[in-house]
C-alpha cells in the first residue's frame, strides 16, 4: 500500500548562539493508512521535533515530506495551513486547550476552522466528546476538567476535523494506566476502522501493545525500526 | 473567527470593564467636542444660511456676519431694479442694550430687515410672523434667548436702547457665535435705534435672491465690476469665510480638533493596549490555532474583531450619552449638533482608529512560531 506520510532524510538543525543542535538528524520514515507508527526515545532525542516537521509545522533543514506521494516540503507557507487543515489532526504534549471555552467549544474550533456549518458542528462535536465518555463534561472549561478529561477534549479536537492522519505528541503522559490505555482505545479505533494513520511519540511502556510499528529515536537518528509482531 | 473573538475579548471580564469604560470616556469626549464646535459654527452662519438670499454685498475686507462695517444702503434701491434678481433688500446689523425686568442690561444683536421681503428676516417662527414687525416700535427675538432675557411673553413691552419696543413674534433657531440674543426688527426702527454718524441709512449687507440661483458666480463676477467698494460674497462663500473665521482668526478650531483627536487617540490607545495585552496573554492559544491550520485570515480577524467589539461597544454606549447630554446642555445656552452623519462619520474613524490599534497585535501574531505548540508550556 502506497504510504500516507513519507519522510525522506528528514534534518532539523537548531542555531543556538554559536551552537549548532541538531534535534533530528536524516530521518526516513513512512506510515500508512490503517497502522499506528509509535516513536520513542529519551527527553531531547527529537521526538516532538519530528512531530512537527511531519505535521508541517516546522519547516525542515533539509529532506522532503510526502503527502500521499505528494511532496509538500516545499510550498510556500501560506500553503501549509490549508494542508494542515485538511490532512492532520495534532494531539500536543501539554493539552493547549483554550482555557477560554468549554470542551465542547474547544472541539468545535477545529471544526469552524474548516468552516462546518452550526448544526453540523454540533452533532459532531457531541459525539466526539460521547465517544471519549465525556458527555457530562461537555460544558465544562478547561480549569475545571482533570488531566485525563483534559487530554480526550485534546484528541476529540484533533479528531474532529476527520483528519487522514493523527499526530500525537505523549497523548498519555500523567495519566494513570487505566486513562492511558482509554485513549490507546481511541487512537486504535481511529485507524483501524476508517483506515487512517496514526504517529505517536510516547513513552509510556503500555504504547508498545498498540503499535504497529515502533520507531527508536536517539539523539535524533532513528536507531532501529521494528514491526512488532 | 468572530466568534472566537468575542470569547477572548470577553474573556477577562474586569479588562473587558476597564476597556470599555475608556473607549465609552474618549468617543464620548470626541463626539462632544465635534458636535460642539460644529453648533458653534452652525450658529455663526444660521443667518447667513436661512435668510433666503443666493449673494451677499458686503463692506470690503469682511471676515464674519457678526462683524460687518456698515456702508450707504443707496445701492440697495439701484440694484433692487435688476431683471435677473428677484429680491435685493438691504440688511442692518448692530448692537444694543436690552434691558431685563431686573433692570440688568444685556448686549443683543439686532438685525433690521424688510417686513415685506422674504429675505434677511426669520425663517422659522415659535410664534407670530416675519411681517409682524412693520409700522412701529416692534420687535421679533429668538426662543433661545428666553435663557438669558427671561419669559419672552408674546406683547410684552421691553426697552432697547431706552426705546420701549413690543415683542410680537419668536423665532426659533436664530443665533450667533458670540452667542447674544439675536432681535429682528423692521429695517427702519434698527436705522432709528442706531446711533449714526452720518445721516444717510446705512446697511452691513445687502441680501439678494436671485432669479436663478445657479447663476450666483457669474452675478458675483458681475458686480465685483461695479461695486468696487463692496465685496460680493456667494451664500456659500460667506459661510466658508464666517466658519474661516471663527476657526482659524480665533485659535478655536484647534482647541477644539486638539482635544477631539485626543479623544481618538485615547481611545484607540486603550483599545490596542487591551488587544496587545490579550494577545501576549494568548500567544500559546494563537499558536494552537496556527498549528490547527488556521489562516492568517482567521487569525486577523480574531484580533481585528476584538478592536471591532471594543470600538462599537464603546462608541454605542458613548451616542446616546451625548444624545442624552444635548437637552441639558442646550438649556444652558450650548448647542451640540450631533446628526446621523456626525454620527456616522466619527463610528468610522474610532473603528479605524481602534482596526490601526490592533496592528500591533496583527503583526505579533504573524511573526509567532507555531512549532511552539510542540514544547511543553
Ligand atoms: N526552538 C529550539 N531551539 C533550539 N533547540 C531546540 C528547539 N526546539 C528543540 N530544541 C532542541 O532539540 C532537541 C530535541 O527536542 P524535542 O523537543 O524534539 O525532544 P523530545 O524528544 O520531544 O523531548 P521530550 O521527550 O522531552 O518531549 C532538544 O535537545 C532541544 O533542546
Ligand atoms: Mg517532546
Amino acid at each position: 500500500m502506497k504510504p500516507l506520510l513519507e519522510a525522506r532524510a528528514l534534518t532539523k538543525h537548531y542555531e543556538q548562539g554559536t551552537m549548532t543542535v541538531a534535534a533530528v538528524e536524516g530521518v526516513s520514515f513512512t506510515v500508512s493508512g490503517g497502522e499506528i507508527a509509535l516513536i520513542i526515545g529519551p527527553s531531547g532525542s527529537g521526538k516532538s521535533t519530528l512531530l512537527s516537521m511531519l505535521g508541517c509545522i516546522l519547516r525542515p533543514t533539509s529532506g522532503a515530506i510526502l503527502l500521499a506521494g505528494h511532496e509538500v516540503s516545499n510550498l510556500p507557507d501560506r500553503d501549509l495551513p490549508r494542508i494542515r487543515r485538511r490532512c492532520f489532526g495534532f494531539v500536543f504534549q501539554s493539552f493547549h486547550l483554550f482555557p477560554f471555552l468549554t470542551a465542547r467549544e474547544n472541539v468545535e474550533t477545529a471544526l469552524r476552522l474548516r468552516k462546518i456549518s452550526a448544526d453540523a458542528r454540533r452533532r459532531r462535536s457531541a459525539d466526539l466528546l460521547e465517544a471519549c465518555g465525556l458527555e457530562d463534561r461537555m460544558d465544562f472549561y478547561p480549569a475545571s476538567l482533570s488531566g485525563g478529561e483534559k487530554q480526550r477534549v485534546a484528541i476529540a479536537r484533533a479528531l474532529a476535523g476527520d483528519p487522514f492522519i493523527l499526530l500525537a505528541d505523549e497523548p498519555t503522559a500523567s495519566l494513570d494506566s487505566a486513562n492511558g490505555e482509554l485513549i490507546f482505545e481511541m487512537l486504535r479505533r481511529f485507524a483501524k476502522k476508517d483506515g487512517k494513520a496514526v504517529v505517536m511519540a510516547s513513552h509510556d511502556p503500555s504504547a508498545r501493545g498498540y503499535a504497529d510499528r515502533i520507531h527508536a529515536i536517539v539523539d535524533g537518528r532513528m536507531t532501529e525500526i521494528g514491526p512488532i509482531n | 473567527m468572530i466568534w472566537l473573538a468575542t470569547r477572548l475579548a470577553f474573556h477577562n471580564r474586569a479588562r473587558f470593564i476597564v476597556t470599555l469604560l475608556g473607549v465609552v470616556f474618549s468617543a464620548y469626549l470626541t463626539l462632544t467636542e465635534t458636535a460642539l464646535y460644529i453648533g458653534m459654527m452652525e450658529n455663526a452662519t444660521s443667518i447667513i444660511r436661512h435668510a433666503g438670499a443666493d449673494l451677499w454685498v458686503a463692506s470690503k475686507g469682511v471676515q464674519n456676519f457678526d462683524f460687518a462695517k456698515p456702508f450707504p444702503d443707496d445701492r440697495a434701491k439701484t440694484l433692487q431694479s435688476r431683471a435677473e434678481f428677484l429680491w435685493a433688500k438691504p440688511i442692518s446689523l448692530s448692537w444694543g442694550f436690552l434691558k431685563l425686568r431686573d433692570g440688568a442690561q444685556e448686549l443683543v444683536e439686532i438685525i433690521g430687515y424688510d417686513p415685506r421681503a422674504p429675505v434677511g428676516g426669520p425663517w422659522e417662527m415659535a410664534s407670530g410672523a416675519p411681517a409682524d414687525v412693520a409700522g412701529g416700535d416692534r420687535m421679533i427675538v429668538d426662543e433661545s434667548a428666553a435663557q438669558r432675557l427671561g419669559e419672552l411673553r408674546l406683547g410684552s413691552s421691553w426697552e432697547v436702547n431706552d426705546r420701549p419696543i413690543k415683542l410680537v413674534g419668536l423665532s426659533r433657531g436664530a443665533r450667533t457665535f458670540t452667542t447674544a440674543p439675536i432681535v429682528f426688527t423692521s429695517y427702519d426702527l434698527a436705522q432709528e435705534m442706531t446711533p449714526n454718524i452720518s445721516r444717510r441709512a446705512t446697511a452691513a449687507y445687502i441680501a439678494i435672491k436671485l432669479r436663478n440661483p445657479k447663476d450666483a458666480e457669474r452675478v458675483a463676477k458681475a458686480l465685483r465690476g461695479e461695486l468696487k467698494e463692496n465685496e460680493i460674497l456667494t451664500t456659500a462663500a460667506f459661510v466658508d469665510r464666517t466658519v474661516l473665521y471663527w476657526t482659524v482668526q480665533t485659535g478655536m478650531g484647534a482647541a477644539f480638533c486638539l482635544t477631539a483627536i485626543l479623544g481618538l487617540i485615547v481611545g484607540a490607545g486603550t483599545i490596542g493596549q487591551t488587544i496587545y495585552a490579550n494577545t501576549m496573554e494568548h500567544l500559546g492559544e494563537f499558536a494552537t490555532l496556527k498549528a490547527m491550520g488556521a489562516s492568517a485570515r482567521d487569525l486577523d480577524t480574531i484580533i481585528l474583531a476584538q478592536a471591532g467589539i471594543d470600538a462599537g461597544l464603546g462608541f454605542g454606549f458613548a451616542a446616546p450619552l451625548a444624545l442624552l447630554s444635548k437637552a441639558p446642555l442646550e438649556t444652558m445656552g450650548v448647542t451640540l449638533a450631533i446628526g446621523p452623519l456626525l454620527l456616522a462619520g466619527l463610528f468610522c474613524v474610532t473603528l479605524v482608529s481602534a482596526l490601526v490599534a490592533a496592528y500591533v497585535s496583527i503583526r505579533r501574531v504573524q511573526k509567532l512560531d507555531p512549532a511552539t505548540v510542540f514544547r511543553s508550556q
